[in-house]
């Protein structure tokens, strides 16, 4: 069905999209490679001038204090934003939560998934329907209550915080996807193993588990990532360096004029890492969550 | 019988076992949340003072009359229609080239995904920096081009800083639709096609009677997901613009947490939410209208 003229325009609109998604990234690669001094040049480096000297942006975000108390000693004295430093810390907090809540999603999704598609109770698709539905409400919504809630519980300023609300807005989506699944699979599978006695964890996670074993990943993956780039509500939970996330710091160094360019976008390089990691080793797997989180 | 029923208890502990541990988090920190916020908004309920008095309807009128409000819907609005029009070109246009076969191919399917994969914040400061007044991208390639005579702010500018803004926006949020189109695509029978050949039909109009009209409720689901999505968006107006210049490009999210954390009138804010929650609703509702429409096979490769 392919027609001479589409071969011609796939390739152009396959160049024209590959540049719309590269060069802003590559921009932000291109100023992480640059001195201060560099980025403030009209008109400006398509290329990093001094690649070495420029890669020590990446040092210096990983050692601030060091840098500072050796330029200190240099006699040479600047100013900079406390926020800078914190992102050693902000990644050691995302990885925590955003693991707990991947660990969280597999187990839990999985189990109440499992109940609403194949054990029959009263009321269980409207509880179903009212559970799903949380994650389409924006986050807006809950945020004055909740931020209510965890001052009275004492959690401000915890990473618990953060992990309880984002337990919240990724479980519907892992419990939808994964009931997605379970209700394509044919049920006499499960039924020999009732007949021989199986309980129902036995069904679940001796015959089911290997089953379902692609969506149980897509799951993981998703709401690692969901957690991982949150923003919003971390922003309001968190204050300072002891529960910070790594959004939450990147958006602080964005908003703060005083903080080198050239900082903020090796930190947001950095940032960007473990997710693009991701994306390439599970591609398969976040397309499927993704269009099945969107569509079924 | 008696056998019967032990299944049934087993069952009834089974439930107990899986649906308390997972709904209990939703409930308590979801649903709680948003019936407080209910109550809460019929109250005067300001952090700063200790009275806490039921005060009617007040809340919502001093949202409903006051000018922001309307103004913040109105942005989000004209956000949503650009960006939903923006991001269906874009993702339509990929969507279809992706479903050739082609050299770079497998290139191409990772990159789609980097936007969604790079945090909003990330983006959001990238896009800060390429709109720079004095040392960004946009202004050194407009300049050398010779289609600005000076490097110009452009975020001071209500209405370019609104596009800008759309711009950042559509290249984050491209990489969903353009799977959701993708797979749309794939699922198209081919016998629609050969049967639109034998009727004499050209490229365009194959496109336009087959392929336009099979994805119809991927569309409508795209349009739905993307005015949602128009109404939370939050971190890359808090990045890039922080609402300004004035209130020219306060999305209703962002302006409900300028609104709630500034005057810590906790009341006015919930009532300002539940507004907020109202109009999701609808759009919630439709959307799941939208699951149901047609009876269209979606393959997920």
């Amino acid at each position: 069905m392919a027609l001479k003229g589409t071969r011609i325009g796939t390739y152009i609109w396959a160049t024209f999209i590959s540049a719309w998604i590269l060069i802003p990234f590559y921009w932000l690669v291109n100023a992480s490679l640059q001195t201060e001094n560099q980025l403030h040049t009209k008109p400006p480096a398509y290329f990093p001038p001094t690649l070495i000297v420029g890669a020590d942006n990446y040092w210096f975000i990983f050692h601030v204090q060091e840098v500072m108390q050796e330029r200190l000693k240099a006699g040479v004295s600047f100013f900079l934003p406390s926020v800078v430093a914190q992102l050693p810390a902000a990644i050691h907090h995302s990885m925590i939560i955003a693991l707990a809540i991947t660990a969280t999603n597999i187990v839990l999704g999985l189990h109440v998934a499992y109940t609403f598609s194949r054990v029959k109770f009263r009321g269980s698709f409207k509880l179903f329907i009212l559970t799903i539905c949380t994650r389409l409400l924006p986050e807006v919504a809950v945020i004055v209550p909740f931020y209510l809630i965890i001052r009275t519980l004492n959690l401000l300023d915890t990473m618990v915080a953060v992990y309880l609300i984002h337990i919240t807005f990724t479980l519907p989506f892992s419990i939808w996807i994964l009931h997605n699944y379970l209700s394509f699979l044919p049920e006499d599978i499960e039924d020999s193993a009732r007949v021989d006695r199986y309980s129902r964890f036995e069904v679940l996670y001796k015959v089911l588990l290997p089953i379902v074993k692609p969506g149980i990943v897509a799951v993981g993956i998703m709401s690692f990532m969901l957690s991982y780039r949150e923003f919003f509500f971390a922003l309001i939970l968190t204050q300072t360096e002891s529960s910070r996330t790594v959004p939450v710091v990147i958006a602080s160094m964005a908003a703060n004029p005083v903080v080198p360019v050239s900082l903020l976008a090796a930190a947001g390089v950095v940032a960007s890492i473990p997710p693009i990691i991701v994306i390439i080793i599970f591609r398969k797997y976040i397309v499927r969550g993704l269009v099945a989180g969107a569509i079924r | 019988m008696r056998r019967d029923r032990r299944a049934r208890l087993g069952d009834r502990g089974f439930i107990a076992a899986t649906m308390i541990p997972g709904l209990a988090p939703i409930f308590l920190f979801f649903f709680y949340p948003v019936i407080y916020a209910f109550y809460v908004s019929f109250i005067k309920y300001d952090l700063t003072r200790p009275e806490r008095n039921f005060v009617g309807l007040t809340n919502y009128y001093k949202v409903v009359t006051s000018y922001y409000f309307w103004n913040s819907w109105r942005i989000t609005a004209e956000f949503a229609i650009a960006s939903f029009v923006l991001v269906v070109v874009f993702a339509m246009l990929t969507a279809l080239t992706l479903n050739q076969a082609f050299k770079g191919q497998k290139i191409l399917q990772v990159l789609v995904l980097l936007p969604w994969a790079i945090p909003y914040v990330v983006g959001g400061s990238m896009w800060k920096w390429i709109f720079d007044a004095t040392y960004g991208l946009l202004n050194a390639v407009l300049y050398g081009l010779g289609l600005i005579p000076s490097y110009q702010p452009w975020l001071v500018d209500p209405t370019i800083a609104l596009i800008l803004l759309i711009v950042a926006y559509v290249w984050s949020e491209m990489p969903l639709p353009t799977l959701l189109f993708l797979t749309g695509l794939q699922s198209v029978p081919q016998e629609l096609y050969e049967s639109g050949l034998v009727d004499g039909l050209n490229a365009w109009q194959r496109f336009r009677k087959i392929t336009v009209t099979w994805l119809k409720p991927i569309f409508l689901i795209v349009f739905i997901w993307e005015t949602l999505l128009s109404i939370r968006q939050f971190d890359m107006v808090w990045v890039i613009t922080a609402g300004k210049p004035g209130d020219a490009t306060a999305l209703i999210s962002f302006f409900t947490w300028r609104e709630t954390f500034n005057f810590l009138d906790f009341g006015r804010a919930s009532a300002l939410c539940y507004i907020i929650v109202a109009i999701s609703i609808v759009f919630i509702y439709l959307y799941f209208r939208a699951l149901k429409m047609g009876t269209l096979e979606l393959k997920v490769r």
